[in-house]
């Protein structure tokens, strides 16, 4: 069977050695909520060296900004922090004329302390490739902070998952 | 003026358990087969978009 989209993108940041977490709609997927989204919201630790393996990663499929910016200027902390200050940046969107349907979303800024939700991180074997998402009481403590009314549906969601699988709540 | 409907607790009891028995299903599935559903639910919208985009062809 041909790689899907996302197991592409998987393989091409395993390859690299990233350090990353999927969250968003396709990390409530993975966790077992069936609910459409389009595009891939990636927390990748910012430093430095790990950005940069990221977006290399990421242009070997031929993905670059949506904003009218060098894909390398994520990588300079300064120039994120000016963004996230002075344009409310959130995310730095790339998208792909080869993969167009699945456009990524990096955050901006580290929404919880990386390591410590990396450790606890589910190890996802696709089977050719693999990926990483929170926990699922991580990923609810993000889904909680953001608020928006799709949050709120996939925190329902999460939570009765929750309930009949403990062992992966906690 | 439309009464609203009263709550029928043998009715939602039956949506709830409907509701237990889908997500047991989708917790069944591995993760690559839930992957594998997101993927198609975006080729079928992709599909959708570009058909909402052509125009009804006229009849001859």
């Amino acid at each position: 069977m041909p790689e899907s989209d996302l197991e592409r993108i998987f393989s091409a940041l395993q390859r690299a050695r990233v350090r990353y977490l999927v969250v968003g709609g396709v990390a409530v997927v993975l966790h077992g909520h069936p609910r459409f989204t389009a595009d891939l919201d990636l927390v990748v630790q910012l430093e430095p060296d790990n950005v940069l393996a990221a977006l290399e990663a990421l242009e070997t499929l031929g993905y670059r900004p949506r904003p009218p910016v060098p894909a390398r200027a994520f990588a300079d902390a300064s120039q994120r922090a000016a963004w996230v200050r002075d344009q409310g940046l959130i995310v730095f969107s790339l998208w792909s004329p080869r993969l167009p349907t699945t456009e990524i979303d990096l955050f901006a800024e580290e929404p919880f302390a990386f390591d410590e939700v990396y450790a606890r991180a589910l190890h996802v074997d696709l089977g050719t490739t693999a990926t990483t998402i929170p926990a699922l009481a991580d990923l609810l403590v993000l889904k909680r902070a953001a608020g928006r009314p799709r949050d709120a549906e996939d925190v329902r969601a999460l939570e009765a998952i929750a309930a009949e699988t403990p062992d992966d709540a906690a | 003026m439309t009464q609203p409907e009263r709550p029928n607790p043998r009715r939602e009891a039956a949506w709830r358990e409907h509701e237990r028995r889908q997500r047991r299903a989708w917790l069944a599935l591995s993760f690559r087969e839930r992957l594998l559903w997101l993927e198609q639910a975006k080729r079928f919208r992709q599909l959708a978009l570009c058909a909402r985009k052509r125009p009804v062809q006229a009849p001859d």
